[in-house]
């Protein structure tokens, strides 16, 4: 079977180049670089970017990769548009490229055509969204941050600090990533947890005052998990205006937040380190192409949780200023 | 509480235009457009002041308060402009907008960042004329203004979007602090900061609050006395300058004693002796100054005071017996405490009483119809059983869902307030309804209210270990009880006045308002010295909306609003300028939303780019909610200011109730409905009653 698909993917790599000379003199436009010629490997990174801050970090890991290994590097956001996204890896299926790294933001938009690929014999690896879905739809593994064991890794952290009441914060209720952030850490936790809504980072005053009523109407709460750096900000507000002081713990980066963890107060924020998201896609697929290997074992690779606390947040406040992390 | 002034008006009155028939200052309350938003906020914030431990205190408060002042200043633009008959859907953005401006102008104009002063000032000029251009549109195509400002808004929604990543290279902008904006201190004296007054550095606080309080209730009863009674010509009888001195002494006496002794029976003695007071007071003043007549008719009800007064008095009742087995601090799902077949029990029963109702209704509907000689089709019987169906499946799923979130303790509070409160609100229509046949009528139901609200207000006090229950409510409910007692004695034996008089209206107005007025204050002295932070955007809130409330009531520019919101080309026949009236009105809808952006950006030193997203709908609901009408030329900005604040409070008092906050959206969609049937129903009984 192996071997069979490494033949398989040599004679794709061939037709890659066959394909690049056919289409380029046809109508459609030339997207496939015409380096595609001299047989070089192209890896297509289809996501749902929004090109903010967070994939903009992304696109800077899979470009380093794509320079270390000497592949050439196809980045192709759909601005958070499935149906989009869907035609982006049908479109290079037909360019016949090389390996394809795509994001599982909406798994059934997507299924139809990454199945299409791994039939066509193109190597698939997700990243980001998808890490229940991946190994269904035939893709070599998933590079990304579970959810839950971001929380999990939350929750333990707040036990090994001896805390006994945990609020953790969901900026946006309904949403299913947040939910299992929380729900991790209540998994982990052991103590008691009680998780509230708030009016979410387009409502700071709003979220504030849920926050401080909630630490409010229970004094023990001791420790406080914001699924987001907006909400992990207000809640260090909220407990000054009440004179608490709770274990604070967050997810994602943000200057100020970085700026309150070198305070001392909040603890740690969860980094999903996502410059390994596009690294690792790149290298992942890169490896397999040339050298057949899979990384994972059928299991996900998770790039997180890695923690930022007072003692590495200088580095990483220098690492977020040029982009990496 | 007496709804009925009109009605009580000599038969052989020959008939007037109605504009101009004399109302009492209860029935033009009532009919006031900001009479929903008043009731539904007192309600939810009564619910989670007893279900809410902290939800009383100073800080909770505050910390309501806090998230209400930006959403009630906008709120204010947006009744303003919804009177003046147009929406803005940008109201929302534009917060987040000039916030994100302020943020990117003040750290990054010319490499580092300009001085704020004139990031402010850019702000707002850019705020004015993205309302000039929302105005200048809908005047000039005639578009609907939902149309136009949802165009502005998804726009502006954009260039958040792509200013705050292209030049902060992130979708927040943050670090607008201290730090790195030099000059920004003298901003935030004036648009975030705070004033934080130690509670110990005002000895007399409590002291000075409740004499302000009586204060203004005293003027409050005197103020609504003189716009409703007589005044005598005769001598006043002796006893009535004397009573009145004697029943103020025992009121103030009554609720000193109340609040510095401790033990139950103390308590209940000096609640008593404060109620009799006041009730002597009041009644000895009324014979003093109003002109009294015997009493007429007969004692006993008939027709629908009778029902009423059955029914309310079965509700009070009720509302104690059915909470007497269920624990205070039982915090377990109510669906996991009795057996199945009780629930199902529980779901048939209201499935049949909604049903029943309906088909009642329904019915009788139909009946009149074909009394009235109206041909009814063959659909009609159908549609009778369609009605009852949705009626009973509405009334199942309602228990069904209300079991499967409610908490022992949750029902338990539930349905003590809202039955009892339903139960005397009852007695207090039958009241104003017996009063139509006589006034002796109405003294039965009357003392039958007052048994029940002290019946209550001892259950209530008896019931909880919290202090406030103890002195605070108790003490309010007793007042209440003394005010309709007063009531009922003074419809006993005084005359009401059934006409306009130029000089007792402007008195008793005067009087009710500088009532309000002090006891506002006190309320307000009381908040200041709690040693919690108050932050600035409270008083902006409260400036602009008497502002806003002054130029609409009493300037050509607030009669401009209401004309060209009622019939912009009538208005404009007649000279109002109605095309810049409504410029004008997006101009100050987006000058506020620039307000509250630059107070939020500098308040928090953050701003989304979702900043505001979402809000405009809030501040419209605030609006309807506080009255304005959806077609324009009728609202209130005092009743969308007081609307704005149901959604903090609600949102608020969940956290501090300890209700799971899943819930929040069903609650507030509830409260928000039901606030707004308030005031349509209410609005449209004071009418027919007048």
């Amino acid at each position: 079977m192996k071997t069979s698909r490494l033949a398989l993917a040599s004679v794709a790599t061939a037709a890659v180049a066959l394909a690049a000379v056919s289409t380029a003199s046809a109508t459609t436009p030339p997207t496939t670089p015409a380096s595609g010629g001299s047989g070089k490997i192209t890896i297509a990174m289809v996501t749902h970017s929004d090109d903010g801050i967070f994939w903009s970090v992304v696109k800077k890991g899979a470009e380093a990769a794509a320079k270390n290994l000497g592949v050439d590097l196809k980045w192709e956001a759909s601005n958070n548009d499935s149906a989009k996204q869907a035609q982006m890896v049908e479109a290079d299926v037909a360019a016949k490229v090389s390996g394809i790294a795509v994001s599982l933001a909406d798994p059934a938009a997507l299924s139809g055509p990454v199945k299409a690929a791994v039939a066509a014999g193109i190597p698939v690896v997700t990243l980001n969204s998808g890490s229940d879905k991946f190994k269904e739809l035939g893709a070599i593994t998933h590079v990304g941050q579970d959810e839950k064991v971001a929380g999990n890794g939350a929750g333990e952290k707040f036990k090994a600090a001896g805390a006994k009441k945990l609020l953790c914060i969901m900026q946006e209720q309904g949403n299913v990533g947040l939910q299992a952030r929380c729900d991790g850490a209540k998994e982990t936790f052991g103590g008691d947890v009680t998780m509230i809504n708030t009016s979410g980072d387009a409502d700071q005053t709003t979220s504030q005052s849920e926050i401080k009523a909630a630490m409010q109407a229970d004094s023990s709460i001791d420790a406080v998990f914001a699924t987001g750096p907006v909400g992990a900000v207000l809640a260090v507000k909220a407990a000054e205006e009440l004179g608490v002081k709770p274990m604070i713990g967050s997810v994602d980066l943000s200057d100020e937040l970085l700026a309150d963890i070198a305070d001392g107060k909040v603890a740690f924020t969860i980094d999903q380190q996502q410059y390994l998201q596009g690294y690792l896609s790149v290298l992942f697929l890169y490896l397999y192409i040339t050298n057949g290997n899979t990384v994972g074992g059928g299991l996900p690779v998770y790039t997180g949780p890695g923690f930022v606390t007072k003692d590495n947040v200088a580095q990483v406040k220098a690492l977020v200023a040029s982009g990496t992390r | 509480m007496s709804t009925t002034e009109a009605a009580a008006a000599p038969a052989d009155s020959e008939p007037r235009d109605e504009r101009i028939a004399f109302r009492g200052p209860m029935q033009r309350l009532l009919i006031s457009p900001e009479i929903g938003a008043i009731v539904g906020a007192t309600l939810v914030w009564a619910l989670f002041w007893a279900t809410g431990q902290q939800f009383g205190e100073a800080s909770a408060t505050l910390s309501w308060l806090d998230a209400a002042a930006p959403f009630g200043i906008m709120s204010v633009a947006v009744a303003l402009l919804m009177i003046g008959g147009e929406f803005d859907l940008s109201s929302g953005v534009i917060v987040g907008s000039t916030g994100i401006f302020v943020g990117i102008f003040a750290q990054r104009f010319m490499g580092n960042g300009g001085p704020l002063w004139m990031a402010i000032v850019l702000a707002f000029l850019a705020a004015a004329c993205i309302g000039w251009i929302n105005g200048w549109l809908v005047n000039r195509t005639g578009l609907p203004s939902f149309i136009v400002t949802l165009a502005t808004f998804f726009v502006l929604r954009g260039v958040n979007l792509v200013f705050s990543k292209r030049l902060m290279n992130k979708v927040i902008v943050e670090n607008i602090n201290g730090e790195t904006i030099k000059d920004i201190a003298g901003f935030q004296w004036w648009l975030s900061d705070k004033w934080n007054y130690k509670a110990a550095s005002f000895g007399w606080r409590n002291q000075v609050f409740f004499g302000l309080v009586l204060a203004g209730a005293v003027l409050l009863v005197a103020g609504l006395l003189e716009q409703s009674l007589k005044r005598r010509t005769d001598r006043p009888p002796a006893w009535a300058p004397v009573g009145t001195v004697v029943g103020l002494a025992a009121t103030v006496l009554g609720i000193v004693l109340a609040h510095t002794t401790d033990g139950v029976g103390a308590n209940l003695l000096a609640g008593l002796v404060g109620l009799l007071g006041a009730v002597v007071a009041t009644v000895s003043w009324a014979a003093w100054r109003y002109e009294t007549h015997g009493p007429t008719g007969t004692f006993s009800l008939t027709g629908r005071a009778l029902l009423l007064t059955i029914v309310g008095a079965a509700c009070v009742l009720l509302a104690w017996l059915v909470t007497r087995p269920l624990k205070l601090d039982d915090r377990r799902q109510l669906l996991s405490i009795p057996p199945h077949a009780i629930k199902v029990l529980i779901g048939a029963v209201a499935a049949v009483v909604a049903g029943g109702l309906a088909l009642r209704y329904a019915l009788g509907k139909l009946l009149r119809a074909r009394s009235g000689g109206q041909t009814v089709g063959a659909l009609a019987v159908p549609r009778v059983a369609v009605i009852t169906a949705i009626a009973a499946g509405l009334g199942l799923t309602t228990v069904i869902v209300f079991l499967q979130m409610a908490t022992v303790q949750g029902f338990r509070a539930i349905v003590l307030i809202g039955l009892g409160v339903l139960g005397i609100v009852l007695l207090l229509v039958a009241k104003g309804a017996a009063r139509k046949t006589s006034t002796r009528a109405q003294l039965l139901p009357g003392l039958i209210a007052v048994v029940a609200i002290v019946g209550y207000a001892v259950v209530l006090r008896a019931d909880s270990h919290a202090v406030r229950f103890r002195a605070g409510l108790f003490t309010v409910l007793l007042l209440i009880a003394a005010a309709v007692l007063a009531n009922t004695i003074i419809e006993l034996h005084q005359v009401k006045r059934v006409a306009f008089e130029t000089r007792p209206d402007r008195v008793g107005r005067g009087l009710a308002s500088l009532g309000v007025f002090l006891a506002g204050g006190g309320l307000a002295l009381r908040l200041l010295f709690s040693g919690q932070n108050i932050y600035r955007w409270i008083v902006w809130w409260l400036v602009i909306t008497a502002v806003a409330a002054f130029v609409l009531s009493r300037t050509k520019w607030g009669n401009w609003i209401f004309a060209v919101g009622g019939n912009k080309e009538a208005a404009r026949a007649v000279g109002v300028p109605a095309d810049q009236v409504k410029v004008g009105l997006f101009v100050m809808v987006s000058l506020l939303g620039c307000l509250v952006g630059v107070m939020t950006a500098l308040r928090f030193g953050s701003v989304t780019a979702a900043a505001g997203v979402g809000k405009e709908f809030e501040y419209i609901i605030g609006a309807v909610v506080g009255g304005c009408l959806m077609t324009g030329g009728y609202g209130s900005v005092i009743g969308a200011s007081v609307g704005a604040m149901i959604a903090p409070i609600t949102l608020n008092g969940i956290p501090l109730s300890k209700w799971n906050s899943d819930n929040r959206f069903i609650f507030l969609g509830v409260v928000l409905l039901a606030a707004v049937l308030v005031n349509q129903k209410i609005r449209k009984k004071a009418q027919e009653a007048r």
